[in-house]
Parts: structure tokens; sequence; C-alpha cells
């Protein structure tokens, strides 16, 4: 396939095991990024199979997971790759875990049969399972001092009453050390048979050579039945959990956040793709130095230079999030939510739209310059059902119409605001 | 890629490729670092990133770039090795023919930036300083609030020279600041710093070459700051207590080599091998094997002549980390390695460097080097003498470390 505006070539294919394949042509460049990705993140607490059966993981089940996955048998992965001149990593997120690889070898069958095998490859046992669990407690202690993290875990802990956002992507403590070899057992194999799993490349090298490696790759291997799973998350009340809460850490800088919760209730894929761009654009005018009151308020010390915020809108949760440098939650609340409604009732004028959308098209024309960067902003539109040229071209049909059209539908604002203080 | 001298102590780099959409332009200006103007020039990368006297509005530049189809401006003041520095870095990208003078628009956003900031009677505007020193106050407090940075910068300090005096300025030291003597600091590194002009594009050498000379119109200048600056550093320990999850461990190694020495290849390989690839000594014992932590890493200050490692474990574990990496220390220095980890560091150094080469900032930031550092090598050499580097130059390279100063933030309890 061929995108002729931004001249990039693709080709997909699906492999007999199920596996799915996009394959990036970058003949320019040396380096290869490859990516290989299951749609199960930290949000997968419990999932339900065809027969409406429900499962439970443990908070933490994914990131554990990618962990252990790096040892296979009595190979260290890591130093296998190493031994290839290749890059290797993992993360997790909220719905998907990743594993991926960087080199620039004109040899690429061993790195990603590599890749392939030790992500189709469960090899633990009890006691693997006991020596990780000192390291991820290590590496959650690492992300419950940093301020920002604990900013936005206790906003999602503000905003939701039994959410999986409420824990963070690693787990908790408790949920970290009650993890088992069969729990993990069970989650790999409902969550990362081929046919649930796509490998994404961004390469100089010729599709038809990689197609070949995969499908000879995979037809070595046998896999179960496939067993289709689905996330449940239990239904939340549009109300939040509470609307101010505060806390204390060693720090010197103190912060706020305002949370604005959002209900994504059963929109196709596409809309909520709309969705999400139309309120980042509303937001940008709105909230940023493109508003020509911006500097009025920074003067005024309603909001400093720091002030920023995120937008999620997904299947699962959906919130809009600002943050600032003050100590005073309540006016930054304030400021946001009479903003918000100013919003509500102007909209975005053409000229502004205009505006963003050289932004958004430039930043993803950049990211195709990445290998690494466009493998896994293509690996998000997966997870959203759109590719990024569908996504660049459903952006371009937003206008000010819509972009106010979603902003009303939003109605009601369900909001928390939070503070996080020096503890001297 | 063509470099020239324009100007006495100011230099054109052109990289002309048609490789990337990504189109790059930067202005560097470098010099001996002064402790007397190192508050000014932190604080300076705030007072020219937002506005010029052209933009006089924070929207008005920011709607410039956006309709250059997303460019970006960003103006740095990070220092490195015995200088001070100021970088002010434009990029964006063609876009099916909307914006072919984007090149020439981005330096003309710089030349605004640095000819033509926004000034008032000469100096900064008073609101406008304000607003920025707060910012900038307020930045130094959250990076001081990551635990990490703190216990590297408390290690910098005891640790002294070069390094003691890039630590950033403190609060008390940026809130003294006035608005006249950041103007006075800023026409003094405009007219005197050494300036690296640096484009990467797809326009021919010659037509950035006219718009260059013709926006960056720079005087002679005599400045000429040496990035390599080794001393030896302060053995001590140091250490403070925070009401924090981990504990956080820094130790510097003087090892005495720079970039641009010939042992730097097998030094960078023996630092491979140590704890600068996920397959070194420091993961696979300390982490994998003892399970003291989930990241350790080592790094080269490559113009200090410095090792730094860096961890985090639980309290009661910090002398136990601290006595596994020195034994990693010893092993390295006895030769204690496989043939299969030198290889492996052979071959990640390889392609990480012939990675660099698909990556416009990379390419801009090696050719930098290069200008400044007598001896630094090309990707193409480096690659050469990594292929060529044995067991013993490795280890000769590794044999001056000396542990000089060990930093810990402890947590309280």
């Amino acid at each position: 396939m061929r995108n002729e505006r931004f001249q990039e070539e693709w080709t997909e294919h699906t492999c007999r095991s199920g596996l799915k394949l996009v394959l990036i042509y970058k003949p320019q460049f040396c380096t290869s990024a490859f990516l290989m990705m299951t749609p199960f993140g930290s949000l997968d607490w419990y999932q339900d199979d065809a027969s409406g059966k429900r499962s439970y993981y443990e908070p933490g089940t994914a990131h554990f997971l990618e962990h252990k996955l790096f040892e296979s048998g009595q190979e260290d992965v890591m130093r296998t790759f190493s031994r290839f001149g290749a890059n290797v990593n993992a993360y997790t997120s909220y719905d998907s875990t990743v594993y991926y690889f960087t080199t620039p070898a004109e040899e690429i069958s061993a790195p990603l049969s590599l890749l392939l095998d030790f992500v189709q490859d469960l090899s633990i046992t009890p006691a693997s399972v006991e020596k990780e669990k000192p390291i991820i407690l290590e590496e959650f202690a690492t992300y419950q001092q940093d301020p920002d993290a604990r900013l936005f875990l206790e906003s999602m802990r503000s905003i939701y009453r039994t959410h999986p956002l409420r824990t963070d992507i690693v787990g908790t403590e408790k949920s970290i050390r009650r993890i088992t070899e069969a729990g993990l057992r069970e989650a790999y194999a409902k969550n990362y048979h081929p046919s649930n799993m796509t490998l994404i490349a961004v390469t100089p090298h010729p599709d038809e050579d990689l197609i070949e490696i995969a499908e000879r790759n995979q037809s070595a291997k046998q896999f179960a039945p496939a067993v289709p799973m689905r996330r449940w998350i239990a239904p939340e009340a549009p109300e939040v959990e509470r609307e101010y809460d505060e806390f204390l850490m060693d720090i010197e800088q103190p912060k706020s956040a305002v949370i604005i919760k959002l209900l994504p209730d059963g929109m196709s894929a596409e809309t909520m793709v709309l969705y999400e761009w139309a309120l980042r654009f509303a937001l940008e005018r709105q909230f940023t130095a493109v508003n020509p009151a911006y500097q009025k308020w920074i003067d005024e010390k309603r909001i400093t230079p720091y002030f920023g915020y995120e937008v999620e809108y997904n299947r699962d949760f959906a919130f809009i999030y600002f943050e600032d440098t003050t100590d005073e939650p309540q006016k930054l609340r304030e400021f946001v939510t009479e903003q918000f409604t100013y919003l509500q009732k102007h909209g975005i004028s053409k000229a502004e739209i205009q505006q963003m959308k050289c932004r958004v098209i430039g930043a993803a024309v950049r990211s195709f310059d990445h290998p690494m960067d466009m493998a896994a902003s293509w690996g998000r539109g997966i997870l959203r059902s759109i590719n990024q040229f569908d996504e660049v071209a459903l952006i371009e049909q937003l206008n000010s119409e819509v972009c106010l059209e979603i902003l009303n539908k939003i109605g009601k604002l369900y909001i928390s605001c939070i503070k996080l203080a020096p503890e001297h | 890629m063509i470099s020239e001298e324009i100007a006495r102590g100011v230099y054109l780099h052109i990289h002309e490729t048609k490789k990337f959409k990504t189109q790059v332009l930067s202005i560097t200006f470098l010099w001996p670092m002064n402790p007397s103007i190192r508050a000014e020039s932190f604080l300076l990368s705030y007072l020219l990133s937002d506005t010029t006297e052209h933009f006089p509005k924070k929207q008005d530049l920011l709607s410039h770039l956006d309709h250059l189809y997303g460019a970006s401006l960003n103006v740095s003041g990070v220092p490195r090795g015995a200088c001070d520095r100021l970088k002010i870095s434009l990029a964006g990208v063609h876009v099916n023919g909307l914006n072919d003078d984007l090149v020439e628009q981005l330096a003309g956003v710089g030349a605004e930036c640095i000819f033509h900031p926004r000034l008032e009677n000469g100096v900064f505007p008073d609101a406008m300083f304000r607003e920025c020193q707060e910012q900038a106050i307020v930045s130094v407090r959250m990076i001081k609030d990551d635990p990490q940075t703190r216990c590297a910068e408390a290690a910098a300090r005891v640790y002294g020279g070069s390094m003691a005096n890039r630590v950033l300025p403190s609060p008390r030291q940026l809130a003294a600041l006035t608005p006249e003597r950041c103007a006075i600091a800023w026409r003094w590194i405009r007219d005197h710093a050494r300036v690296d002009i640096q484009v990467l594009s797809d326009l021919p050498t010659a037509e950035v070459r006219r718009f260059c000379t013709a926006l960056f119109p720079f005087r002679d200048r005599t400045a000429n700051p040496k990035l390599r600056c080794y001393i030896p550093g302060k053995e001590e320990r140091v250490e403070s207590v925070r009401n924090i999850s981990q504990s956080h461990i820094v130790l510097l190694f003087e090892s005495g080599i720079l970039m641009g020495d010939p042992e730097y290849p097998a030094y960078a390989l023996a630092n491979g091998i140590f704890g600068g690839l996920p397959s070194s000594l420091l993961f696979q014992n300390v982490r994998e094997k003892q399970g003291l932590c989930y990241s350790i890493e080592s790094g080269l200050l490559r113009y200090d002549g410095v090792m730094r490692v860096s961890t985090a474990v639980d309290a009661p574990h910090i002398e136990e980390a601290i006595q596994s990496i020195l034994a990693q220390v010893e092993v390295m220095k006895k030769g204690e390695f496989s043939e299969e980890d030198l290889s492996i560091a052979r071959h990640m150094y390889i392609n990480t460097h012939r990675t660099m080469l698909d990556d416009p900032d990379a390419i801009l930031s090696e050719q930098y080097r290069r200008a400044l550092v007598s001896g630094a090598l090309d990707i193409t050499s480096m690659i050469t003498l990594f292929s060529r580097m044995d067991r013993e130059s490795v280890i000769r390279a590794f044999a001056p470390l000396k542990l000089k100063t060990v930093s810990i933030v402890r947590q309280k309890g």
C-alpha cells in the first residue's frame, strides 16, 4: 500500500498462525525498528471469554509478564540481542504490552526470529517469579517518589471509584507480592496467542524477506486454539469519587491538578478519535499561548507558564487532566471551569483550527523520520483501529461546527482537584 | 558536509541531504565557564525562547511557527565540560511543496532571537523578566525534587572543578538577578562567545550559505573555549536523608581519559562492558543476580575524565550495592570479563554509531563535538577503531579508574 501524500509505503500480511504483520518500507534508512505488541495492559484485571466466563488477574500482571518474558530458558534475551548488536526493550501501558528492538544490521533474520521466539515462549518457574519481585518492587518505589507520577495517580484515585486506573501500571506492593507462576501462565495463554498480536516493522528490508522469516518462524511452532478475551471494567458513575484531596511529599515545589471526568459511552473507534482531536484542538486554543488572553492570565497569576493539560479518550476511560505549579488548587479549578464553559459556548474559529492542523501534520511527518517513533505510533493506531495516515485525514475533516458539537456533548462537568504539597 | 569560518570564531556547518523530511538548524554559543554569569546564562534560555522584538507576544511567535507546519524552537542552556553553552534549535518539515522556504524562515526566527530579542531601552522588560525568573526558579526546584538528580548534583559539587561549576544555579542566585545584568550577559555572549551555526537540510549548500551569512552577521571574536578539562576529583562521601521510597547512589570515578584522547574508543568500550549496556556486568550482577535494584548504569562524562555510576536501592542494601559495584570495577581491571562481553560491547557500539547516521539531531551533535574537540573522530572512524579494539586496550583504558566521590540520598527510616 502507498500513501501518495506522505510518500510512505507499507505492506500488511497475516501469517498462518494469525500473527498480523505491518511492514513499513524505508529504503533510505539503515536502521530497522521492530515492535511486537499484544493488547494486554495494566487495565486488564478482568477479562470475559466468548461464553461470558470471567477471569481475574492481579494488578500488575501485564507488567510482570513483560519482565519475565526476557528470561527464555537458560538464555538471557537481552544479552542475546546485544550479541546481534540490537537494542531491545519493552514497556507496558494501560492497554498494551510492547516488545521492540532496533538495529542497523543487514542480517535481520536472527534478531527478528529471536523477538518472535522470546515473546512466544514463557519460561518461568515459581523461583524465577519470586526472584523478580524485589526488582519490580524497586521499580514501584521509583514511581512512588516521582512527584508527577504520584500527582497523576492520586488524581485517578480522585475521579474513579473502582477503575484499574486507580492503580499504577506496575501494580501495588501487595499485588506484586501476590502474583504467582500460575496467574502469569493463565494471563499469558489468554493474551499472547499470535492471532492477538501484531508485529510492526519500519525497515529498509524488503517486505517479502520479512514475511518469509515470520512465516517460517511461525510454521515451526504449535499454538493452542485462540480464546478471544475481552477486557471488562466495572461501569463507573459519572460522579467523581472525591472532589478535593491533598497529599504530602518530601519536595520543594507544590503542584496541583484538576481533572474533568468524561464518559466514552459506546462510541465507534473513529468517533472516539475524532472526539479526542476535537478536544485537543479546543483545549490548545483555549488554554495555551494560542489564546490572546494567555499572557494576561499569567500576569494576573491565574496560571503559571507550567500550566498544561493532557487528554485521553479511549474505549475504557476518558478524562482531561490539567496541572500547574500552584498550591491553590481551588483557584485552578475555578479557572479551568470558567474557561471550559466559555469554550463550550464559543468553540474554536476556522483560522485556529487551520493553525492546529498545520501543527499536527508537521508533527506526524516529523515522526516518519524516526523508525521507532513511527512503529510506536502505528501500534497506538492499531489499538484505536486507525492508521496514522487515516488519522491525519480524519483530523483534516474537523471543523468549527464539529468541535462545538463535541464540546457541548460533554454537558455537565464532573471535576476533581488535588494538591501535592511539600511536607516541610 | 562543509564547515567554514565565516568570521573569526564563527563557524558555519552545512549538511546537505535529501534523506530526511525534517530540516534542522541550530546556533550554539560556547564560552569558558564563568561562575559569575552561570545564573544569567541559565535564565537566558527562558528570556530568549518565547518572544522577540518582531514577535512581542508568545502568541505571535507560536502562530508563526505553527504556520510553518508545526516548526519548533527550543532554547537551552546546558553547559558541557569546562564551558557554558546556549543553544538555539529550530526544526520543521517540508510538507508537499507548501513551505519550500522553510529553512530560510527557520533561520530568520533564529536570527530574530539572537539579534532582536525583546528589549526595552536595552534591557529585558520587567514583567517578562519576572515571569522568566520565576519560571527558572520553579524549574530548579522541580529538577531537584528528583532524588537521582539531587544525588548527582551533590556528587558533582563535592568532586569539584568544572563539574562543580556546572551544577544548577540556586533559587537564591536566580532571585538576585536583574534585567540589566541579564542583558549585559546576553550581549557579552552574543559578541564574544564562539558560534557554531549548523544546518541539516535538503537545500543546496550555496543557498544555505547565502541566507545564513546574510541573516547572521556575527563579528569576529577571540574566545577560544576548550571543552576538555581534566581536574582530579576530591575523595569524599556525601550523604543526605529524605523522606522518599528509595535510596539513591552516585559514584564518581576519575579516569583522566577525555574525548579525543587515543585511549577514548577503548575506554568507551570498557564502559559498555562495565555498565553502559543492558548486557553489562553491573546490570547482570547487581540487578539480575542480586536483585538489588531496578536500574543501574554507568556513563562517561567525556569532557571531564570521569565515569559516573548511578543506581537506587532499598536503604539496607546501600553498602552491599556499593561493594558490588566496586567488585565489578575490579573484575574489569583484572580483565576477568569474557571474550563474549567484549564482542557484545564492540558490536553494540558499532551499531549504535551506525544508527546515528539515521538521526538528524545525532548527526549534528556528533559534528559539533568534532568541531570542538581536537582528536575527536567521525562516526566512520570510530566504527573502524571499535572493530580493532582488543582485550588489552580495554583493560589498559580501565586501569586508571579511581573512586573519588560517593554520594547518597538515603531514604528515611
